[in-house]
C-alpha cells in the first residue's frame, strides 16, 4: 500500500488487517496494528497466489452426474451432461428428446459426457433423458428438469380472460369477457413486433469508423 | 378530465460486484466510480432540482443489490473519493496549462462539473447515495424496484430453490436498504420464463417488465399490446417495453445519443497526456483507462483523430429539441393510441441507468427536461410508476408471458454460447450442493457457518450475468473468465475444507472481505 499506514484510520487498518490475516487484530493498538501489518506481507503473498490458482483452471474437473437443458433462443437447446460410469458396463447411451409429452428425438451419444445444441421445434414444453438399451429396452439413468422452447411467433388468439389485482393483497380475480380486439389493434401489435426488432442497444461495442 | 397516456421511465441499475482490497488500485473497480460520477450523482443532483422546483414526476428505478453493497462500502466508497479528487486535481492543473482559449473553457467546465457532484456526494448525500435515492422514493417521485440477487438469468437457471433464494435475497437486501418492501422487481436482462411468476408471486411482488415480444408472445394474445400489462394466472403483473419510445433513446442509429453534437463517448483525454500525469492522477501504472473527461464532439462519421471539440451550449440546444420532440411523438402516440383502445394507455419506456451519463453524457438533462416540459406543458401525458398504473387500473388481461429477454436477438444467446456454455453445468452442481448442505449442517459451529455462508456468497457471485456477458462481448474477457473460475473454485474449497475440517481461516477471512456483498446471509435460505 502505498498510503501510509500512520495516515490510516483504526477502521481501515483493521479492515486491510484482515486481509492480511493478522490474528488478535481486534485487541490492537493502532501502534501495534501498523507493527503487525508490516511484518505480515508474507501472509497477503500466500493468499495472493491462492487467488491466481483458483483464477486459473477449474480444478473440480469431475463433476457429479448432472443432465441439463436450457433453452438457448427459438428452436435452438444446449444440453449438457456427464455422467459416472462406475455401475454401467457400457458407454454407449441413448439421449431423448421428448417434446409435449412425445419422444421427438433420438440420439446415440456416449453416456460419460457430451453437449451440444439441438435444434427442436418452438413453443414446446421439452425434457432430456439419457439412458441406455438392455435387451431392447431403454433404461433412463437421469433426466432433465422440463424447459419450455422459446418461440419466435405470437400465438392464435387464445381465450380472452380478465383479472381484477388488488394492489394490497395481490390476488387476481378472474372473470371471463367475450371481447375481440379491432382490426386497428391487430395493425398496431404488427408494427409494434417489427419496431421491436429494429432497437439496437448502444450498450454493445460502437463499430470502429 | 380528458383521457391521458402514461409515460413510464425505468431506470435498470446494475453492475457487477467488483471490489479488490488486496490491490491498492484495481481497473474493474473502476466500473463502479464512473457510473457513480457520471450517471448516478447527475441523476440524483437533476431529480433534486425538479423536488425544489415543484415539478412532480414519477420515475421507476431499480437498484440491484451489488449496486447498492458497493454504494454502502467504505474501502469502495474511500476510493471512489480519491478517484472524483484526484480528476478535479488533474482538472486544476490543466487549467494551469497553456492550453487555447476553447480548450480551456472546456476544462472549466468539467472542473466545476465534478467540483459540484463532490460537494453534493460529500456534502448533501454525505456520501449515502443509496439514502438520497431512498428519500426520493419515501416521497413517491422514484418507485425504486429491485433485481434479482446477483442478476442471475432465472430461465437459465433450472434449480427451483436457487431462483428464489435470488429472488428473496434480492427482496431482503432492498428492504435493509430502504427500510421497505419492493413492490416491483427487474428480473436480470428481463429474462423471464413460465414458473418465476409463481416465486415472484409468492415473495409479494407486483409487477416487472418484459421486453416487448415478452407481452405480444403471451398465451393469450395480449388484447391492448403492450400498451397495458398483463396478469400470469400467479397473480403477477407484466408490464412490455413500448419500442416506440425505447428506440428514439437506445437506437445507436436513429436515436438521440447519436446527434453529431454531442459528446463523443470514445475520445478521452488520458490518450493524450504525458505518462507522469496520467501515473499521478490516473493510474499509478500508468495505465490508460478512460478519466471521463472528454473534450470532443461525434461531429460526424469520421475517425476518432479528427472529431471536433466539443461545444456544451450547442448541445444543450440540442438536446432541448430533442426533449421537445421526445414530448411531442408520446402526444402523438398517445393520440395514436387512444383512437384505438378503450382504455388510458402505459408507454413504459426502459432504459440502462448508465446510458444517461455514461455513455450519453447529455442524457440526465434531457432527462430534466422531459419530466419538466411533460409536467408543465402537456394536457395529454403524464409520467406514472407501473404500480400506480394498477391502481387506476386494476383490472386486466390474464396471459402467460412469453420466454423472452431484452438481450441482443431478444432471447438468451449472449449468455449461452459456444464461450460461455461450460459454466452452466457447474453452476447447476454447485447450486444443488448447495442444497443439499443446507440441509446436512442443521447446528453447525461458528467457523463453520461463516463458511457455510461465505459458499452461499461465492455460488451467488459465480451466477452473476454479468461474467458470461463480458465473455460474450469480448469485453475485459480475462477478468471477467477470472472471476467465474475463482467463484466456482472458491465454492469447492470451501466445500472440500467444511467436510475435512481443515479451514484456512486466512483464505475465509480475505474472502469474506473481498466478496463481502450480503453481509445479512444465512445459508439456510438455501433449503
Amino acid at each position: 500500500m502505498s498510503k501510509k499506514y500512520g495516515d490510516m484510520s483504526q477502521k481501515e487498518l483493521l479492515q486491510i488487517a484482515k486481509i492480511y490475516g493478522i490474528k488478535n487484530r481486534h485487541k490492537m493498538k493502532k501502534e501495534d496494528l501498523i507493527k503487525a501489518l508490516s511484518k505480515s506481507k508474507k501472509s497477503l503473498k500466500e493468499i495472493k497466489k491462492i487467488e491466481e490458482d483458483l483464477k486459473r483452471e477449474i480444478r473440480k474437473k469431475k463433476l457429479e452426474n448432472h443432465l441439463e437443458l436450457l433453452p438457448k433462443e427459438p428452436g435452438i437447446v444446449f444440453v449438457d451432461w456427464q455422467v459416472d460410469l462406475k455401475d454401467l458396463k457400457t458407454d454407449e447411451g441413448e439421449l431423448k428428446l421428448i417434446g409435449n409429452k412425445k419422444e421427438i428425438l433420438n440420439l446415440s451419444v456416449k453416456i460419460s459426457e457430451g453437449k451440444g445444441y439441438i435444434k427442436v421445434e418452438e413453443g414446446i414444453n421439452l425434457k432430456a433423458i439419457l439412458g441406455f438399451r438392455k435387451k431392447n429396452r431403454f433404461s433412463p439413468i437421469i433426466s432433465s428438469e422440463p424447459i419450455n422452447v422459446p418461440r419466435k411467433s405470437a400465438l392464435k388468439k387464445g381465450t380472452l380472460k380478465w383479472g381484477k389485482i388488488n394492489t394490497i393483497k395481490g390476488k387476481v380475480v378472474k372473470k371471463k369477457v367475450t371481447i375481440k380486439p379491432s382490426k386497428e389493434l391487430e395493425k398496431e401489435k404488427e408494427k409494434l413486433k417489427k419496431e421491436a426488432k429494429h432497437i439496437k442497444y448502444l450498450r454493445y461495442p460502437k463499430e470502429e469508423v | 378530465m380528458s383521457k391521458k397516456g402514461f409515460l413510464s421511465l425505468v431506470l435498470h441499475s446494475h453492475l457487477p460486484f467488483v471490489k479488490h482490497p488486496e490491490e491498492e488500485s484495481f481497473l474493474e473497480e473502476n466500473w463502479l466510480y464512473e457510473a457513480i460520477l457520471e450517471s448516478y450523482l447527475p441523476l440524483y443532483v437533476i431529480f433534486s432540482n425538479l423536488r425544489k422546483n415543484g415539478i412532480k414526476f414519477q420515475v421507476t428505478m431499480s437498484m440491484t443489490p451489488p449496486v447498492i453493497a458497493m454504494l454502502q462500502d467504505n474501502l469502495l466508497l474511500k476510493r471512489f473519493d480519491k478517484y472524483l479528487k484526484n480528476r478535479i486535481a488533474l482538472l486544476q492543473e490543466e487549467l494551469s496549462g497553456n492550453h487555447k482559449r476553447e480548450i480551456k473553457d472546456l476544462v472549466q467546465f468539467y472542473y466545476f462539473r465534478y467540483q459540484n457532484l463532490y460537494r453534493t456526494f460529500r456534502d448533501e448525500l454525505r456520501g449515502d447515495l443509496v439514502s438520497g435515492f431512498g428519500k426520493l422514493f419515501n416521497e413517491g417521485l422514484l418507485e425504486l424496484i429491485t433485481c434479482t440477487a446477483t442478476h442471475e438469468i432465472l430461465p437459465l437457471e433450472l434449480n427451483n430453490k436457487v431462483r428464489e433464494a435470488q429472488v428473496s435475497i434480492g427482496i431482503e437486501a432492498f428492504i435493509r436498504a430502504f427500510g421497505r418492501e419492493p413492490r416491483g422487481i427487474w428480473l436480470a436482462e428481463c429474462a423471464y420464463t413460465e414458473g418465476i411468476d409463481e416465486i415472484l408471486s409468492k415473495h409479494g411482488i407486483k409487477f416487472t417488465i418484459l421486453d416487448t415480444h415478452g407481452i405480444l408472445y403471451a398465451d393469450a394474445s395480449p388484447f391492448y399490446g403492450v400498451s397495458a400489462p398483463i396478469f400470469s394466472e400467479s397473480s403477477v403483473a407484466f408490464f412490455g417495453r413500448d419500442p416506440e419510445s425505447s428506440k428514439q433513446v437506445w437506437s445507436a442509429l436513429e436515436g438521440y445519443p447519436g446527434d453529431f453534437n454531442y459528446r463523443e463517448f470514445y475520445k478521452d483525454i488520458v490518450y493524450d497526456l504525458p505518462e507522469e500525469v496520467v501515473k499521478k492522477y490516473l493510474h499509478p501504472g500508468g495505465f490508460r483507462f478512460d478519466s471521463g473527461i472528454k473534450l470532443h464532439k461525434i461531429t460526424g462519421k469520421v475517425p476518432l483523430d479528427q472529431k471536433a471539440l466539443y461545444d456544451r451550449k450547442k448541445a444543450m440546444e440540442i438536446t432541448e429539441i430533442h426533449t421537445g420532440n421526445f414530448m411531442f411523438n408520446r402526444e402523438q402516440e398517445t393520440k395514436h393510441l387512444l383512437s384505438i383502445i378503450d382504455r388510458e394507455p402505459i408507454m413504459l419506456t426502459p432504459f440502462d441507468t448508465e446510458l444517461f451519463g455514461h455513455w450519453w453524457f447529455e442524457g440526465p438533462e434531457f432527462l430534466e427536461s422531459v419530466l419538466e416540459k411533460i409536467y408543465k406543458f402537456s394536457e395529454i401525458v403524464e409520467t406514472i410508476n407501473p404500480y400506480n398504473y394498477l391502481v387506476k387500473y386494476p383490472v386486466n388481461q390474464i396471459s402467460q408471458p412469453s420466454t423472452s429477454s431484452w438481450g441482443d436477438g431478444g432471447y438468451f444467446k449472449v449468455w449461452l454460447n459456444e464461450q460461455t456454455d461450460w459454466i452452466y453445468s457447474y453452476l447447476h452442481v454447485m447450486g444443488k450442493r448447495m442444497t443439499e448442505i443446507a440441509y446436512k449442517y442443521k447446528n453447525p459451529n461458528g467457523l463453520e457457518k461463516r463458511v457455510l455462508n461465505q459458499m452461499a456468497r461465492e455460488l451467488l457471485l459465480a451466477e452473476s450475468s454479468d461474467w458470461a456477458f463480458l465473455i460474450s462481448v469480448g469485453t475485459a474477457v480475462n477478468y471477467a473468465t477470472g472471476r467465474e473460475k475463482f467463484h466456482i473454485n472458491s465454492f469447492y474449497k470451501l466445500d472440500e475444507e467444511l467436510c475435512t475440517g481443515d479451514i484456512h481461516i486466512n483464505f475465509l477471512e480475505y474472502l469474506e472481505e473481498r466478496d463481502s456483498i450480503f453481509p445479512f446471509i444465512d445459508y439456510t435460505i438455501f433449503k
